[in-house]
């Protein structure tokens, strides 16, 4: 096994290990080729695992009588391993340093990791069915192999749903127009037949290129007397500057049956800088009470929650209020355009507010269009200095965002606050396969689908989804729609400042109101199960 | 669930009542239940009634009309195109009253309130007054101004509870603006509070009711006054921890020797009253060291003002403070607190609150949503959550020192009525369980602030001070002086209570509403609670009332929400998650083990499961409880019968809401809030020791009440005999004892509560500070339907319970054809809780647009943006841009006809604006191509 080779202290007998949300530990250390395990030695047989692809950065402080090792994590938690020994330490913080860091795909954990019971398929994303939603609604449509092994665009899945009336040809025009090949897909067709169409920006250039077979394909999906809105998620001025590198936006000129929204979100890189100025005030436990409020605003976080927000409520209006057709794009069209497009589906779309529906809408949404998982996730905010310009949490902001929902619309989720949590910490390292790679092609080249276990199918098993669901869910077939005021948002306490109060008593507390209504919930059914059962003894003793 | 009953029973009301009335309202608004609440609320009376004759249905005793104005418009708050209601204006000697035969554009309060209407302000909620002339002058009156003259086209009044009414005057005849303006100017800023409204109406209410005693008002009796002996002696003898260390003096009983000391109190058993007579003037504000709270670890909680500086005799503060040590058996030491250092000063705070109120009223949306970019900032430099995080810390402090057993704490503070009754109060609702129960909490105010002699007059700045503060800014006030000094120290404390409700909000019986009726009673001078500065005011303003009278008159304290609040409404102070604890208390664990009782051992001890929260182990402790011994069986069958009949006579009602009285106890004890059935078998509720304490004879009183576990052993007593059967039945006592009873659950109550009084787990208290601001409401979301989700569950749980009682007692007696199970009740939902419920209900129309609001922010800006490029909008079409539905930016919706003919049916047409015919920017650019 190559890993060994890494390994130079497999194990160490006496060691301490501290963190933010456990309690001490003292026990042996033992290090394999994914995990460092603390194993107890009181007795209560508890052990700890921390995934080496977890750790985001590694702090050594050598003393004479302890060495202590800091492990901070991408799920902004800390963890403080302490051993006696000096070589024990460097050899065991030097393979953590490499192991945490191996690029090559095959030797993930994922490809490893055999769940201990056998998931079912989630069958999530899944084309057919999202076809015959789509069927209800418009017959305008039809399932394409156009992008069979992916020969037009790396970044979509290889069976996708075009308009009828548009031919393979066409398809292949436009998405030589447009940057990285994505061409104007259908993202999600409303109640009233408006659609949400995501792309990425079109390659007008210099010398102001059209496409015919472009304008074609969007102005199908409008009809003859519609009207449709174009959001591009950065300035009029960038979009502009854009043509100098071959980029662009829609000129009104060619495109005379939509009207053009600028709404300016941030790009990955700035999200970076924000999260980690948030992390630092969130994680300071020693900040002055009256700094407090003003190094949140600093941060500029909630600001970027505000306007992602915003945005898709200005797209829900437009296809709800409006009834008109919304295309959006960025300039690659796979990050500010993929938030806005799944979260005004949670906001116009109730079957997306259940678990399962949420589920597909982050497989749709994000994993089969690109969303370039690999990249954006691959360092998390102690890795500020080293982390390219790659990296960004547009997806964290994107689960910010559903939670702001959640907390203002509580009884509208079928899931609540936790499931958020466990995605946001898969992405960054996991078990399952699911956010590997960065589109449908490297994760075809690679097989993780078939060689992974899927996130999907382990939060939809039997004994795992029970735990996720919202004590209060009361289904509501219309929008909801938030409020983007600040005094509305909430910092997201669950994932930014979990249980900063070590002692055990009050991680309880902070529980107990979930787990409590929980327990209501099954005294419930409960209940009814017994009121069932004398009615039915009654129905016998009656006969 | 009652509250739901209620809406279908007003509407049906409303339905039939005739026609005539409102028919084109009745017809065209029944899809709104809450607005036909109102329908058949107060204004049903009003619809026929000529102008002169119309008001007098509505006046309290007492209460008498000193201006009115005709035709007045009374706007939408915070409508931007400035629609509104026209109705009659009445100034009364208590309230600005608005009385229209329209049914109201927007309510502003949901619930009834049997003292004031929804579009109804108290006068003493007054706080600022702008008058408009016709040129658009805007003036600020004064409590001095004088020089009113004709010509006032817009009245504005600023409320104390952050809300703001406009009414315009130019639809009526000239003069009559100016006549009200001066009527309520005059009437508006009392100077002494025998002037309170308070007087004329219980003077008035009392002579009026002599000859139809309601006999009916119990639940006003349940909250100790501690205004007799026998209150405060029920408090120190049921504490065993107590006994013969403390006792209770009445030297000042005619508050002779202090004017702000209670009439009775609490001192260490060995100062002599002599002695006190004496050393009380060795103190500032002559407030000795009194006694609040004594922990079961005989750990103390005292409170007192500073001790005199220019005093010489020292030995007397050392005294007293040696006897308050021999009042701890083990002799800890005394831990002094002195609150004037670790609490912010009082002109801080008031300060900060002024603050506060500013950024919180904001003129209109505009306003609100410029301040969006620095909200946070705005909030850090406002302090007011600093000030809240501080108090929690002070508070926290505390109990960890007496909780663990460091010693007894005494607080001290310059004049010891203001910080002193604050944290000595949070201590000991973090400390003490039966402190977190309505009952519990409403006794502690008293006890602490109304007794304490807070002086609520000049803190809330009720009465007008013509000298010290003829400008209302508190920066410009000299008042600086703490004795004379407005701050709302008492709104701090209730949002500490807020911060502790949403941090633990199983543990805490009360509500975010019951915390806003508490400050809203502050300003609502019908009862006798937050009128005066301290008790001798309270006696001598009384006395002199009584003077010239042949019956002494009986005062109304705030604790007797009857004379508020309908029932279906006291129902909302209720914490449904508090509730089901408590219930869940029966159900999941047990009491907690008692030492020595056989009976508790026998039944009470919980197996190992319960700490496993999954269904399974509680349905097989369902099973075995079935099986339990017959004397359970036998005894709560019949209480069985009972609880289901009297669930089943509930349901039928005329209010409508559950009147279950729990049957363990005799006395016809009933919680003004009706939604009793869990206050049962082992049910450490304050009251409960009480309600034994009346059912028993009086020699056990003391011992059940001795302390907390002789509580349950008495009640534990009472289960066995005629424990109601829903309780017993969800008991899951398992049959093999002597298990080890975990922490989770069961002694979770009896924690003291871990407040984190970070500044970080504080939230903003959105729900009073934010709640007349209607376009920052969720329609549907918020904390509101979350909690009338719990109480769904709550009382769903209750039902089937019940309901297997019915089967089970069927099947028992093999006889299948006695009475129907209880009857389901019908789920009337409502339609439009937002976040703010039960205030600033927004009728449907304007739902949309509320929440909607936000988004045109950015619209706006967009289109401020785009106009440079693109063809400019005229203004017209910007203004009404703001109230379309749903519109997305550059395209503003027009009205659709009905929508259009809907609203001027209830409204004034103030803008020809509002039915331009809708142009846009998108339409011109469009047909251009």
């Amino acid at each position: 096994m190559e890993f060994s080779e890494f390994i130079k202290t497999p194990k160490v007998e006496e060691a301490f290990l501290e963190g933010s949300c456990i309690s001490k530990m003292i026990g042996s250390a033992c290090l394999t080729g994914h995990h460092l395990i603390l194993y107890s030695h009181s007795g209560d047989n508890a052990e700890h695992w921390i995934l080496h692809k977890n750790v985001d950065a590694i702090d050594r402080r050598f003393g004479n009588d302890k060495c202590q090792i800091t492990l901070k994590c991408k799920d902004f938690e800390t963890y403080c391993l302490t051993v006696l020994s000096q070589e024990d330490a460097t050899n065991i913080a030097n393979s953590i340093e490499v192991l945490s860091s191996l690029d090559n795909i095959n030797l993930q954990y994922p490809f490893f990791y055999k769940a201990t019971n056998s998931l079912s398929e989630s069958n999530l994303g899944s084309i057919e069915e999202d076809f015959l939603m789509i069927s209800n609604v418009s017959d305008q449509w039809r399932i394409s192999e156009v992008n069979n092994n992916f020969q037009i665009c790396p970044t979509y899945p290889q069976r996708i749903i075009v308009p009828k009336s548009i031919s393979d040809q066409m398809i292949f025009k436009s998405s030589e127009f447009r940057n990285l090949g994505r061409f104007p897909i259908l993202s999600y067709c409303h109640h009233n037949g408006r659609v949400v169409m995501r792309c990425s920006q079109p390659q007008i250039g210099t010398n102001n290129r059209r496409c015919k077979e472009d304008e074609k394909l969007i102005n199908v999906v409008l009809g003859s007397h519609h009207r449709g809105y174009i959001m591009d998620t950065r300035t009029q001025q960038i979009a502009l500057q854009a043509r100098s590198k071959g980029g662009g936006t829609e000129t009104e000129f060619n495109y005379p049956q939509w009207k053009k929204i600028h709404h300016n979100l941030s790009r990955p890189s700035a999200l970076y800088d924000s999260i980690c100025k948030l992390v630092e005030v969130s994680r300071d436990k020693g900040c002055a009470v009256d700094k407090w409020r003003s190094r949140l605003e600093s941060s500029n976080w909630l600001h970027h929650v505000k306007e992602v927000l915003t945005a898709s409520c200005l797209v829900s209006q437009c296809l709800d209020k409006e009834g008109a057709s919304v295309l959006i794009h960025c300039a690659d069209g796979f990050d500010s355009t993929l938030q806005i497009t799944s979260l005004t589906q949670i906001i116009l779309n109730p079957e997306c507010r259940t678990l399962r529906g949420f589920l597909n809408l982050v497989e749709k949404e994000w994993i089969l269009y690109g969303h370039p998982f690999r990249e954006r996730c691959a360092r998390s905010v102690y890795s500020v200095g080293k982390a390219s310009r790659d990296e960004g949490p547009t997806f964290l902001l994107f689960l910010d965002c559903v939670h702001q929902l959640q907390h203002q619309y509580p009884l509208s989720f079928e899931f609540d606050g936790s499931l958020l949590c466990q995605i946001a910490r898969h992405t960054y390292a996991s078990q399952f396969g699911t956010f590997l790679c960065n589109n449908e092609l490297e994760r075809f080249t690679s097989r993780v689908r078939s060689k992974t276990t899927s996130l999907w199918s382990h939060l939809l098993s039997d004994d795992v989804f029970p735990s996720y669901l919202n004590p209060v869910y009361q289904p509501r077939s219309d929008t909801i729609w938030p409020s983007v005021a600040p005094q509305s948002l909430m910092l997201w306490g669950e994932l930014f400042t979990p249980f900063v109060d070590p002692s055990a008593v009050t991680r309880r507390c902070l529980r107990s109101n979930k787990l409590y209504l929980h327990e209501l919930r099954s005294t419930i059914n409960e209940l009814s199960k017994e009121v069932s059962q004398l009615e039915e003894q009654e129905e016998k003793l009656k006969t | 669930m009652s509250m739901r009953r209620t809406f279908k029973l007003k509407v049906n009301q409303v339905l039939h009542r005739p026609q005539h009335h409102n028919s084109a309202a009745a017809a065209s608004d029944h899809d709104n239940p809450l607005k036909d609440i109102k329908l058949a609320g107060a204004y049903e009376h009003v619809y026929q009634l000529s102008p002169s004759s119309e008001v007098d249905g509505l006046l309290l005793p007492g209460e008498i009309t000193v201006g009115h104005a005709k035709e007045v418009i009374s706007y939408v708050l915070h409508d931007e195109n400035r629609r509104g209601t026209s109705g009659l204006l009445v100034c009364t000697n208590f309230r600005l009253m608005f009385v229209t035969d329209k049914p109201p554009y927007c309510n502003l309060i949901a619930v009834d309130n049997k003292l004031i209407g929804p579009q109804d302000v108290t006068l003493s909620n007054i706080e600022t007054i702008y008058i408009e002339k016709q040129n658009g002058k805007r003036k600020k009156l004064y409590p001095t101004s004088r020089n009113i003259k004709d010509g006032i086209q817009k009245l504005e009044i600023h409320c104390k509870d952050f809300r703001i009414l406009t009414y315009s005057f130019k639809l009526s005849v000239l003069g009559e603006g100016k006549n009200i303006v001066r009527a309520i100017l005059h009437h508006s800023y009392p100077q002494d509070s025998s002037l309170s409204f308070a007087m004329e109406y219980i003077s008035k209410k009392a002579s009026k009711e002599t000859s139809t005693k309601e006999a009916s008002n119990i639940s006003s009796k349940v909250v100790s006054l501690y205004r007799k002996v026998d209150d405060w002696e029920k408090l120190i003898m049921t504490s065993q921890a107590m006994k013969g260390r403390w006792r209770i003096t009445s030297i000042n009983e005619t508050f002779s020797l202090s004017a702000t000391m209670p009439g009775l109190f609490v001192v260490p058993s060995s100062l002599s009253d002599a002695f006190l007579k004496d050393a009380i003037h060795q103190y500032n504000n002559n407030r000795l060291p009194i006694w609040c709270y004594t922990h079961p670890n005989k750990c103390s909680l005292l409170r007192s003002s500073n001790f005199r500086e220019e005093s010489v005799q020292f030995q007397v503060d050392q005294k007293i403070r040696q006897e308050i040590t021999k009042c701890d058996p083990s002799g800890r030491k005394i831990r002094m607190m002195d609150l004037n250092k670790m609490c912010p000063t009082l002109q801080q705070v008031q300060m900060s609150f002024h603050k506060l109120k500013t950024s919180c009223m904001p003129a209109n949306e505009d306003e609100y949503m410029e301040s969006d970019g620095k909200w946070y900032s705005t909030l850090q430099t406002i302090k007011w959550l600093q000030f809240v995080s501080c108090c929690l810390e002070v508070a926290r402090t505390c109990v960890d020192h007496i909780d663990s057993g460091l010693g007894t704490v005494l607080l001290i503070e310059t004049l010891g009525v203001d910080w002193t009754a604050c944290i000595s109060c949070l201590v000991q609702v973090l400390i003490d369980p039966t402190k977190r129960t309505i009952d519990g909490l409403s006794e502690l105010i008293q006890r602490e602030w109304i007794i304490g002699c807070h002086p609520f007059t000049t803190r809330l700045g009720i009465l007008h001070q013509p000298k010290k503060s003829s400008k209302f800014q508190p920066e410009s006030s000299t008042s600086d002086h703490p004795e004379v000094c407005k701050s709302p120290i008492f709104m701090v404390f209730l949002d500490c209570l807020y911060q502790i409700l949403t941090q633990e909000s199983t543990k805490v019986e009360y509500t975010s509403f019951f915390l806003t009726s508490l400050a809203d009673g502050t300003r609502l001078p019908v009862f006798d609670t937050f009128i005066f500065n301290n008790e001798r005011e309270r006696n001598r303003t009384l006395q002199q009332l009584n003077q010239q009278r042949t019956t002494d008159i009986e005062t109304i304290s705030i604790w007797d929400w009857d004379v508020q609040y309908p029932h279906h409404v006291q129902q909302l102070f209720i914490n449904p998650l508090y509730r089901c604890k408590r219930f869940h208390h029966l159900v999941a664990t047990t009491t907690p083990p008692l030492g020595g009782n056989s009976i508790a051992t026998n039944d009470d001890v919980t197996s190992p499961n319960t700490l496993d929260l999954t269904t399974t182990p509680k349905v097989e402790k369902l099973k075995s409880s079935k099986k339990s011994s017959t004397h359970h069986r036998s005894a709560s069958d019949s209480t069985c019968l009972d609880t289901t009949t009297s669930s089943m006579t509930s349901s039928s009602t005329p209010h409508g809401h559950k009147r279950i009285n729990s049957n363990s106890y005799e006395v016809p004890y009933q919680p003004p809030q009706g939604r009793s059935v869990f206050y049962c078998a082992g049910d450490e509720r304050p009251d409960s020791g009480r309600s034994v304490a009346n059912s028993r004879s009086s020699s056990t009183d003391n011992m059940a009440a001795e302390d907390d576990e002789a509580v349950v052993i008495g009640l534990v007593d009472q289960v066995n005999s005629r424990a109601p059967q829903v309780a017993e039945r969800l008991r899951f006592v398992p049959n093999s004892a002597n298990n080890n009873n975990d922490v989770i659950g069961c002694r979770d109550d009896d924690d003291v509560m871990q407040v984190k009084t970070g500044v970080q787990y504080l939230r903003f208290w959105k729900f009073a500070y934010l709640r007349w601001v209607s376009f920052s409401q969720l329609i549907g979301g918020g904390e509101s339907p979350q909690v009338e989700q719990e109480n769904k569950m709550a009382d769903e749980i209750v039902q089937l319970a019940s309901k297997i009682e019915h089967l089970e007692a069927q099947l028992c007696n093999g006889d299948t054809s006695v009475t129907s199970p209880p009857p389901r009740v019908d789920d009337v939902t409502v339609q439009f809780v937002s976040s703010y419920f039960p205030y600033l209900a927004i009728s449907n129309k304007s739902a949309n647009k509320s929440t909607l609001g936000r988004v045109y922010n950015f619209s706006r800006k967009k289109e401020g943006k785009s106009t440079t490029s693109a063809s400019a909008p005229s203004p017209k079409i910007h203004h009404h841009h703001h109230h379309t539905e749903g519109k997305p930016p550059h395209r503003p919706a027009p009205l659709s006809p009905a929508q259009v003919a809907a609203s001027s049916h209830h409204m004034v047409a103030l803008s020809e604006q509002q039915q331009t015919s809708e142009g846009g920017t998108y339409n011109r650019l469009s047909s251009g191509v």
